[in-house]
């Protein structure tokens, strides 16, 4: 592990918000050594960012400043108030790298540390090697070309070298930032989210890069991310939630930590959704309640709280390779139990939907040959599938695959190029309006009026879809019962925690109980748990006949569907069963291969293919 | 300071300067488009208005008045029968007023010019009492009504003037050409001329000054968007990792948005002149001089803007209500400062578009007049310094600052 590199101790930090002071992180104590490669697991808001920025110096500490006594004046006082600080008593002890405090020697901190931030800190209409030029007068380095071309070899760019970074695909930007911060290299390489919206293939290529540096130059590296399977790449993690470290180790500890705890199971003949929501709901009345149950494929995926439990479940079952997902959940319900004595706190993990207006025909979403294209570019190219009623179909894909646009063709809010497609067996382009009422949108980002309360967005949106009188007063009702909404009634939707805040859009989505639900990215940056709970009432719905079409970029959840079509630059790879897919690249060397790896093996197969038909 | 940080950040600005189609816009079009706007959108003469003329007493004289003001470069004469229908084409819009030869006034004309020749002859050998006497004879003046469109005050005058002017030359003309009207001795004539703008275009004065107003516009809303973008595509908070000081920041930021602004100021300089034909009377060392000063605290504010707001949208909001509407108001290019009152005067003191209007006006129009230009480019300068001092205690150094 070598000497230590960062040492943090007891680090607290505040923000003043209009709500009055937020902890962003509560007491968080680590060390990091040098040549160490750790990744900082979290969900949105887990305080990840502002320990990125403590460590190289964007933000102070509470124990390094009075800025929260000092502030009152504002801007007046910020240019002509005087700058006497008052030094606490435990000044510059927080946070150490390399011995030094980056509240006070800023300048060595800053010869540490390589810091990327989200969204790479590139500039766009700068080009690739403009760029790096930059950043390298920047940190004051007189990297001549020849440097830089290594570089740039090193990171698989050198061919692009004159084009704007603007035009980068993600995995390329990233590679860029990367470089960017490589420049005048660093000891410490803080990357704040690299891996949002980059697709698996580019992701694992920049994991290889960056772990050919550690080894090489033995530099320290903090990666954060809010993928919990990229996590278990690593040596060592840091989970973070609420702003509270829970976890610091290997993630395969933490996973054997469960051993003997997590199994599937499965009932020949019978609907997995069905099944998963009575095992919950039996356990529970016998107080002997899961930490988890997903489906997984053609399974059923389940971790006990203990092993007395598990010996004691009623179906046959086979002991699984447990996670580190597994450990975190774990942790987090255990938290929750010690919080207020209730293993699972909600139970909308098995309520039911009942009520929903289901579908007569059998196919109710249908897509024929959907292409898209802006001018040169073709963000969608020939996407056909047809989905049956009751059925969860996923697109899975990363940013700029044209899973979007696909989606908005299906909505009818972007008209397609060619191809058509059908909702309830009524065409898009013949009688939009209609085919539009069968439809539940729930947007991404949620798309909540945030200065309206809980009870005045589920009333816009009954008034919107033509619900009134009574009809509306129940079906308002009955979905703040079933969201679990009650408490927060009138809370502003902007207030609300992420996690409600996505049942709320929930609940405004199948206000008019729609047959067909289309959800565009609904669980990124929830935590957890929250996901889990929403899983749980997506499969409620879908087993009461609702046909639901949904998006995402977690490879874990892409197993939850039923099916799955794989969309990468516009095309569909490949639809199928999750463990269909999954079998498809099962090879020697990887007998149990993950959703990821299959992804990139597609991946590079359907490269190999363009590339072959352009030698050709 | 490290010269090769300000050079690769002044030459990253002006490569995003030049890439970024809405930098040139802001910069060279748009201007461009409001110098058009302000030529001749804001239009102090009218040239020729239309009038209508009513003749009620069809005789040679009033005929010859018609003439005269027929013969008018400034008036479009349209007869009309009777004041009803005149009425009417003013209402609509049609004329802009009337006038109005009335029965009896050729009869009335003839009765005065009858009154004075006598009175003049009795000058020669009567007193004074025996004048008031004649003019005590109720002769009734002759008389032309004129009737105009009080709603639009400025024309209203200009209609006033220009009838007025037409009859006066019909007399002068009777004067010189007919002896026998010759009946009072040439009195004080005033021959009026007007420096510094000769012909009185309006156009001489406002175009040079609402290069001021467009300036302010131009220099704020072009760096009140940059600092913002900065903070907004996170790059702010990349570069606050680098090496880079606070000073790098700004001076190389200055330096690639005052080359931009005083080309943008050369174009319309040159549009100004060779478009809209403004004569310059005044040395350019002179106007680049005034204007980087000027550009300097205009391009601070922006920058003041941007950092405090980080946020393009509001950011380009303020610059254009903040940066616009005083210099339009209180520039003096519109109003009068003289004529505003008190606190008003002293509120123009604290718009620096007020010294760049004098300073470029008396450019244009009247030469280098050493005294303005050392004056407002000290009061510029001083303005410019104040912004960059704000600007520099604002940027932070991080992201919170204790």
């Amino acid at each position: 592990m070598g000497d230590i590199l960062i040492q943090v101790n007891n680090l607290t930090k505040t923000f003043e918000t209009k709500e009055g002071l937020k902890t962003a992180l509560k007491d968080i104590s680590l060390t990091l050594g040098m040549g160490e490669m750790a990744a900082l697991v979290g969900p949105d808001g887990s305080g990840k960012t502002t320990f990125l920025r403590l460590l190289a110096g964007l933000l102070l500490p509470d124990s390094d400043c009075n800025y929260l006594k000092n502030n009152k004046g504002g801007f007046i006082k910020k240019i002509f108030g005087t700058k006497e600080i008052v030094k606490p008593e435990n000044f510059c002890k927080t946070i150490l790298i390399d011995n030094f405090c980056p509240t006070n020697d800023l300048e060595d901190v800053k010869n540490i540390i390589g810091y990327m931030p989200q969204k790479f800190g590139l500039y766009e209409d700068l080009s690739v090697i403009e760029n790096l030029n930059l950043y390298s007068a920047l940190n004051n380095q007189k990297n001549n070309a020849k440097e830089i071309d290594t570089l740039l070899d090193f990171a698989g760019l050198i061919d692009f070298k004159d084009r704007l970074a603007g035009n980068l695909s993600g995995g390329m930007k990233q590679k860029l930032g990367l470089c960017c911060t490589l420049i005048f290299k660093p000891q410490l390489l803080l990357l704040d989210e690299p891996s949002v919206g980059v697709d698996p293939l580019s992701r694992r290529e920049l994991m290889k890069i960056v772990e050919k540096l550690v080894k090489e130059n033995n530099i320290a590296v903090i990666w954060s991310t809010s993928y919990l399977d990229e996590a278990e790449n690593f040596e060592r993690v840091f989970f973070f939630s609420e702003g509270e470290k829970l976890y610091d180790g290997s993630p395969k500890s933490a996973a054997e930590s469960m051993k003997g705890l997590v199994f599937l199971a499965k009932k020949e003949g019978e609907n997995l959704r069905g099944l998963l929501r009575n095992i919950l709901k039996d356990l529970q009345k016998e107080g002997k309640p899961l930490v988890d149950g997903i489906i997984e494929g053609d399974n059923i995926r389940l971790v006990f709280q203990n092993r007395h439990f598990a010996d004691e479940f009623f179906l046959p079952k086979v002991e699984a390779n447990p996670r580190f997902e597994d450990f975190v959940i774990y942790t987090l319900k255990s938290r929750l139990k010690a919080l207020d004595g209730n293993f699972s706190s909600d139970n909308t993990l098995f309520n039911n939907v009942s009520d929903v207006r289901a579908p007569e025909n059998d196919i109710t979403i249908r897509a024929e040959g959907l292409t898209k294209v802006y001018g040169k570019f073709t963000a969608a190219d020939k996407i056909s599938f047809e989905i049956k009623k009751g059925e969860i179909f996923g697109l899975l894909g990363p940013n700029g695959a044209g899973k979007s646009t696909t989606f908005k063709m299906l909505c009818g809010l972007v008209r397609p190029t060619s191809g058509e497609c059908a909702i309830m067996g009524v065409k898009m382009d013949e009688n939009p309006v209609l085919a539009r009422s069968f439809l539940g949108y729930m947007a991404q980002k949620f798309s909540l009026f945030g200065n309206l309360s809980v009870l005045q967005n589920l009333d816009f949106f009954a008034g919107v879809y033509g619900l009134f009188g009574f009809e509306k007063t129940k079906r308002i009702k009955l979905l703040i019962d079933f969201f679990d909404l009650g408490q927060f009634r009138d809370t502003n939707a902007e207030d609300l925690p992420l996690g409600y805040k996505q049942r709320l859009a929930l609940s405004c989505a199948i206000v008019h109980k729609p047959p067909v639900l289309f959800l565009d990215e609904p669980t990124s940056g929830v935590d957890l748990i929250s996901r889990r709970e929403f899983w749980s009432q997506i499969n409620s719905l879908s087993e009461n006949g609702t046909t639901i079409l949904i998006t995402t970029h977690f490879m874990d959840e892409a197993q939850y569907c039923d099916r799955i079509s794989l969309i990468f630059k516009g095309k569909s790879l490949i639809t199928a069963a999750p463990d269909e897919l999954k079998n498809s690249v099962k090879t020697e060397e990887n007998p149990d291969p993950t959703m990821e790896d299959a992804f990139i093996e597609l991946i590079s197969r359907e490269n190999n293919k363009t590339m072959v038909s352009k030698d050709e | 300071m490290n010269k090769d940080v300000v050079f690769a950040l002044v030459k990253k600005e002006l490569y995003q300067i030049i890439r970024d189609f809405s930098s040139i816009l802001i910069a060279f079009i748009l201007p461009v488009i409001l110098l058009f706007l302000f030529g001749f959108g804001i239009n102090f003469d009218t040239n020729t208005v239309k009038i209508g003329v009513i003749i009620e007493d069809k005789t040679p004289t009033t005929l010859e008045i018609l003439d005269a003001m027929r013969f008018s470069r400034f008036l479009n004469v349209y007869m009309f029968e009777s004041r009803k229908e005149a009425a009417k084409a003013l209402q609509k819009g049609a004329i802009r007023g009337f006038a109005v030869i009335p029965n009896d006034f050729t009869k009335n004309l003839k009765a005065m010019q009858k009154k004075s020749q006598q009175a003049n002859g009795a000058m020669n050998v009567s007193s004074v009492q025996h004048i008031q006497n004649i003019n005590t004879q109720a002769v009734k003046l002759p008389e032309i009504q004129v009737i105009t469109d009080g709603s639009e005050p400025n024309t209203a005058k200009f209609v006033a003037a220009y009838i007025q002017g037409a009859v006066q030359t019909y007399k002068t003309i009777n004067n010189e050409n007919s002896p026998k009207y010759n009946s009072k001795p040439p009195g004080i004539s005033v021959i009026q001329r007007f420096w510094y703008n000769p012909a009185l275009k309006s156009t001489y004065f406002v175009l040079p000054g609402s290069l001021a107003i467009i300036m302010t516009m131009i220099g704020t809303v072009l760096t009140a968007l940059v600092i913002a973008r900065e903070w907004e595509r996170g790059t702010m908070e990349a570069l606050l990792t680098t090496k880079v000081t606070k000073g790098e920041f700004l001076t190389a930021k200055y330096i690639a948005y005052f080359i931009l602004a005083m080309a943008s100021i050369a174009f319309c300089l040159f549009v100004i002149i060779f478009v809209f034909r403004v004569p310059f009377q005044g040395s350019i060392t002179a106007f680049i001089i005034v204007s980087a000063f000027f550009m300097l605290g205009a391009l601070g504010f922006g920058f003041l803007v941007s950092t405090i707001s980080k946020d393009q949208f509001i950011a380009s909001q303020i610059a254009g209500v903040v940066g616009f509407m005083p210099a339009m108001m209180l520039s003096g290019l519109i109003y009068e400062i003289n004529s505003m009152p008190a606190f008003l005067r002293l509120l123009t003191l604290f718009i620096p578009a007020r010294y760049y209007v004098s300073s470029i006006s008396s450019l244009f129009l009247s030469g280098t007049i050493m005294y303005t230009i050392v004056r407002d480019s000290i009061l510029l300068g001083l303005f410019a310094l104040l912004m960059f001092v704000l600007v520099y205690k604002i940027t932070p150094q991080r992201f919170d600052d204790c």
